[in-house]
């Protein structure tokens, strides 16, 4: 089953430690480690998210409606309780509706728990004005149809008055985009458009990135090609990423750590270690280790949803 | 087809409407004249007719025409302008727009027929101000909703992100409001540009010294309706003129939005 290809397209003596569906070539590869040296990034030394405790966080949905619709108070979430390493990829999973993305809005601060704290590098980002660099990726590209590619990865830094472009260039090349830079968003694949999402989430170096289902618009074989990618990509800048994902096989590719949801109001059922370790290629979706993992994420998925 | 061919295709069925209109006009025309009845020239002109009445009273069609669309032009940039202005305090404080805004769709249920008079008289009879006042009113309301719908309609995921950004509400504004609201505000600009001449030539109607609205009294009353048609038809050909120029304007500012 493993390294079926087609024989017209591989050339003989090359090796196989390029991964046939890549874009990066070892060139570019190259210029992914330069650029990160020379931005000087570096694995942080303390957790990221430590004592991560959310309870009974009431669901945005009847939260802003106004004061007389107040009866239907459920929670969304309650129970929440992990942590985020450093260098590290925690997926969130779980049935639609369980509250995946309001937990991750309330990480994003976008959203205030009614109870409950998170503590990022032992601050809770809830009291202090601390300094709490995330970069947020929502649902939606969410792209400004105004703004060419490069300029909405710039948005960030013209928010911040920052004028040093340099690094969003390298950024762009990074994601493999180089020549999409004065396209506009309209012009560009719904794919590329997550990918240049992700950039301009990127683009003020944050130490922990969120991404609420970045490639669910996308067609599966692309799919493993984005997350393959992305991988890579945060193999140089070393962040810590926040995954919500419906996606099973997505989510026991990328993380180190995944975390099940139960049905609503979602609670954690089950936090799951990967075994895959740093460096993982196509190779590992054919293991049996990975589809003995997927069953057991699916299982448990199952045994919790309510339907 | 291309687009050259849909504007020929436009003109020739305007033009194959006003030649049945001028065939059906001489026909009725002759029957009524042959029967000792007034001639249907004196309530419905021809086509011909009046072309002869631009011809004849040219000078004093377009010096009419001058005062109307000058105050015209007046009214609809304030009224626009204002209107944006509104939207923009609107948006930096949320409270005031939460209380003002009920208010300001009961003042726009006013009818303008009855609110112009009303205008005429605090301000003057056939006063300037008066008359661009209408003016900017007729164009200032439907301005006002369509751009505070516009900025409000923004897409929730783009707010929470301008809020992890950190972002104040004038970079909002500046950033992701005001471009998104911009194919709107040229929308509602097309709408506006009828409306102001209109509201210009209702206040002139209402007793003005010159102007294309007193023109039309005038015409009325002395039994010209060719003089009442040639001038509305001047208003809808500036009208169209207005509009195709604030198209060629929304392809300059809005070039993101035509792309292929």
């Amino acid at each position: 089953m493993e390294n079926i290809q087609l024989k017209s397209k591989t050339p003989k003596g090359m090796t196989d430690s390029l991964e046939p569906d890549i874009l990066y070539s070892e060139k570019i590869e190259h210029l992914f480690f330069t650029t990160a040296r020379s931005y000087g990034f570096q694995r942080i030394q303390t957790p990221v998210i430590e004592h991560f405790e959310v309870f009974n966080a009431t669901s945005p949905l009847n939260r802003d409606k106004g004061f007389w619709v107040k009866k239907e108070l459920k929670p969304a979430i309650c129970n929440i309780n992990f942590d985020v390493n450093n260098n590290e990829v925690v997926s969130i999973i779980g049935p639609s509706g369980c509250g995946k993305t309001t937990l991750l809005k309330i990480v994003a601060r976008i959203l205030e728990p009614d109870s409950g704290t998170i503590f990022f590098k032992g601050q809770n980002i809830f009291n202090a004005r601390i300094d709490y660099p995330i970069g947020y990726v929502p649902q939606n590209h969410t792209l400004l149809p105004n703004r060419t590619v490069f300029q909405n990865i710039t948005l960030p830094l013209e928010l911040k008055n920052k004028n040093d472009f340099k690094f969003a260039l390298d950024l762009l090349e990074l994601i493999g985009l180089k020549d999409y830079g004065n396209h506009y968003p309209s012009q560009i694949s719904g794919g590329m458009k997550q990918k240049v999402s992700i950039a301009r989430a990127l683009v003020l170096d944050p130490e922990l990135l969120l991404l609420d289902e970045p490639f669910a618009s996308v067609d599966e074989l692309s799919r493993e090609k984005y997350n393959l990618e992305l991988l890579r990509l945060n193999k140089i800048l070393k962040r810590s990423i926040i995954l919500v994902t419906h996606n099973i096989e997505e989510a026991v590719f990328m993380s180190n750590h995944i975390i099940v949801m139960s049905d609503r109001p979602g609670e954690i059922i089950n936090q799951i270690e990967i075994p895959f370790g740093q460096e993982r290629n196509s190779e590992i979706r054919t293991k049996d280790s990975f589809f003995s993992l997927t069953n057991i994420v699916r299982k448990l998925i199952k045994d919790n949803s309510n339907e | 087809m291309n687009k050259f061919k849909r504007y020929i295709l436009s003109l020739l069925l305007v033009l194959s409407v006003i030649l049945i209109w001028q065939i059906t006009e001489n026909i009725i025309n002759t029957n009524r004249l042959a029967n000792n009845e007034t001639g249907l020239e004196a309530f419905i002109p021809s086509p011909i007719t009046i072309v002869h009445a631009y011809i004849e009273s040219g000078d004093l069609i377009l010096n009419q025409s001058a005062y109307t669309f000058s105050r015209a032009m007046v009214g609809f940039c304030i009224g626009i302008l204002s209107a944006i202005l509104l939207v923009y305090i609107f948006s930096l404080m949320p409270l005031l727009r939460n209380i003002t805004l009920p208010i300001l769709f009961g003042v726009n249920s006013f009818p303008v027929v009855g609110l112009a008079p009303a205008i005429v008289l605090a301000f003057g009879q056939g006063s300037f101000s008066s008359i661009i006042f209408i003016s900017a009113l007729m164009c200032y309301f439907p301005t006002l909703i369509t751009l505070d719908t516009a900025f409000n309609n923004i897409d929730q995921d783009v707010l929470d992100l301008m809020h992890v950004m950190k972002a104040p509400r004038w970079q909002i504004i500046r950033y992701i409001r005001l471009p998104h609201s911009l194919p709107y505000l040229f929308l509602t600009m097309r709408l506006a540009i009828p409306a102001s001449i209109i509201g210009a030539t209702m206040g002139e109607w209402l007793g003005s010294k010159n102007g294309l609205g007193q023109l039309i009294t005038v015409a009325l009353y002395q039994l010209k309706p060719s003089l009442l048609y040639a001038s509305l038809f001047l208003i809808v050909a500036v009208s169209i003129l207005g509009i195709a120029v604030t198209g060629l304007l929304e392809r300059q500012f809005v070039k993101w939005k035509y792309l292929k």
